[in-house]
């Protein structure tokens, strides 16, 4: 692998400061870009494309520090584009195959990546960045440019899929959000129907 | 054994966290390419013959948010989702090609009035003034005054007879941005949604087409407003088509030019980048009869399609621009070139001055503007988007 060259002209600072960011936090997006593409491939070609957009607006960024939040959200914007036109990332849990020998867990990590390919892209990126990343409710519907009602009906749909496709799963402090939504949901079923 | 859906998706990313490529590398090639296809966000580049009298123009400075119709309708971008939502594919981002899944049809609107040739400098103008970081707003010179009119959650597209008028709907609930028509007089129609993109919105001369770019798919789309149809542009015209003065043809920044129906590539002579010099060289205006052309140099993100140097095609030499001269350090120009073989100059000195040339086909000074005192925004760049022929 040869170094990084920046465009000519490009001041050494500037390219110096860019490329420690890249090499500080490459490893964090590119987790987060793998849950969502499910291929390392095609993670790194999104957070390359991200990075690059984030290289271009390098001038204004590096000066607020802002460098990595911008980088994350162009790359949930990229994946959720992407996806749109080119399904790449479409990926049925019935297709995952059983595979022979595997370890119990192995096998269960296979399975839940798969489930989670298999969502729409946004439920996807909900999960991921509450459930993988921390993010709070504010946080990611700000990345995903959605209403905090969005947000949590993402997460909420998706949840529900992992759970009808993995009972045993342990959701945490999902488990009591999810009940809440339920919870909140027949009652305003009932209400309708009164 | 249960596990949790946390420890599960820290387990899996462990997997993806190691790149096995110089990701700093790619991605300043990546730029590279970027920047040929996309101007930097305000680089609202080149329509020959906007306008801005009339109705559409008051129409646009009065205009109340409120008013306008919901973007919910029929395209659904702003509703918060309901339990009984099953396809968020469909409420978000719906982009032309979804028309006719939707049974949408856009209705056509007829020809507009063909725009007069000018013979004086226009009454009315419309700028854009970006500052280093790239932050801009949009500005309107009527007479002395000018006026910033990036107002509320829309961005305004005028067209030349200014009568009609896309609306950019900025805050939608999904991260796009919704799109609609606006005639003087008559009411908004939903045209479609897309994913948020900085690519040029731009009108014909002729007022009868608009040339608009989606992200997702990385396409531009020419919308013929006066007859309904849509036509999809070849994949080197992303986000840099620009209209020839005869409102007939596009060209991209390379010099490819195609009819507006995305038939017929033409290549015209262009410099190529020198990589002893470094930078990038975007053709950024050519003359209605290819003869001569200007060339934009920038290094990244540029704030508007500059003329930094021009050249006869046929010739390959560099040459003066009329009235201006050749190029000056710390001065920084702008061509519009016309139909009938006239240009309008723009050249702007440091932050304080600025005039606007009409120079006519034989290169002749027919009228001159300075631009009042003030009208520049701090340490920023003005780029002419649009002018009144009404």
């Amino acid at each position: 692998v040869t170094g990084p060259t920046a465009p000519p002209g490009a001041p050494q600072t500037r390219q110096g400061e860019f490329e420690d960011f890249v090499r500080a936090r490459s490893g964090a997006l590119c987790a987060s870009a793998y849950l969502l593409t499910g291929d390392r491939g095609l993670a790194e070609d999104l957070v390359q494309d991200a990075l690059a957009r984030t290289w271009r607006s390098w001038k204004r960024l590096h000066q607020t520090a802002n460098a990595e939040a911008y980088t994350r959200r162009i790359m949930y914007h990229l994946h959720v584009s992407r996806w749109r036109r080119t399904k790449v990332a479409e990926i049925s849990t019935e297709t995952v195959p059983e595979r022979a020998g595997r370890e119990p867990d192995t096998a269960l990590r296979l399975a839940v990546h798969a489930a989670l390919l298999s969502l729409p892209p946004t439920q996807r990126a909900a999960i991921v960045l509450r459930y993988f990343e921390d993010q709070t409710e504010v946080a990611a519907a700000a990345i995903l440019d959605c209403p905090i009602t969005t947000l949590r009906a993402r997460v909420q749909r998706g949840l529900r899929r992992l759970r009808n496709r993995f009972p045993e799963l342990v959701l945490g402090d999902a488990d009591a959000q999810l009940a809440q939504w339920e919870r909140d949901l027949n009652a305003e079923k009932g209400e309708r129907r009164a | 054994v249960p596990e949790s859906i946390r420890s599960l998706l820290h387990d899996i990313a462990d997997d993806g966290s190691q790149p096995s490529r110089d990701l700093a590398s790619g991605a300043y090639k990546r730029a590279r390419t970027i920047t040929r296809r996309r101007f930097a966000i305000g680089a609202v580049s080149v329509v020959t013959a906007l306008a801005l009298g009339g109705a559409g123009t008051a129409g646009l400075l009065g205009r109340d948010d409120e008013a306008l119709p919901s973007p919910a309708d029929p395209t659904t971008t702003q509703e918060e989702t309901t339990e009984e939502e099953t396809d968020e594919g469909l409420t978000c981002n719906v982009s032309v090609e979804d028309w006719e899944g939707l049974d949408f049809s856009f209705q056509p609107r007829g020809e507009s009035e063909a725009p007069a040739t000018l013979t004086e400098i226009p009454d009315e103008t419309l700028w854009r003034g970006v500052d280093g970081d790239v932050e801009s707003a949009t500005l309107m010179l009527s007479g002395d005054e000018s006026s910033v009119i990036d107002v509320g959650d829309y961005l305004y597209y005028p067209a030349p007879d200014g009568d009609r008028t896309i609306g950019a709907y900025k805050p939608s609930g999904c991260g796009d941005v919704y799109m609609e028509l606006h005639d003087a007089g008559a009411e908004a129609a939903p045209v479609f949604s897309m994913d948020t993109v900085a690519c040029p919105i731009t009108w014909s001369p002729d007022s009868n087409k608009v040339v608009f770019s989606e992200s997702a798919g990385e396409r531009s789309y020419v919308l013929d407003v006066s007859t309904g149809e849509l036509f999809d542009l070849p994949e080197e015209l992303y986000c840099t088509a620009k209209w020839l003065p005869d409102s007939e043809r596009l060209w991209d920044n390379q010099g490819n030019v195609v009819a507006y129906d995305g038939s017929g590539t033409e290549q015209v002579a262009v410099i190529e980048d020198d990589p002893e010099e470094g930078g990038y060289y975007i053709g950024s205006g050519v003359s209605a009869d290819l003869g001569e052309a200007c060339i934009h140099e920038t290094e990244g993100d540029s704030p508007g399609w500059r003329c930094d140097r021009y050249f006869d095609l046929e010739t390959g030499e560099e040459i003066d621009l009329p009235v201006v001269g050749g190029p000056v350090d710390g001065e920084v120009r702008q061509v519009e070139f016309l139909e009938d073989g006239s240009m309008l100059i723009f050249n702007q000195i440091g932050s304080t001055e600025a005039t606007l040339y009409l120079v006519g086909p034989d290169g002749e000074l027919v009228d001159e503007l300075e631009l009042p005192e003030g009208m520049i925004p701090f340490d920023s760049q003005l780029e002419l988007l649009s002018w009144s022929t009404g």
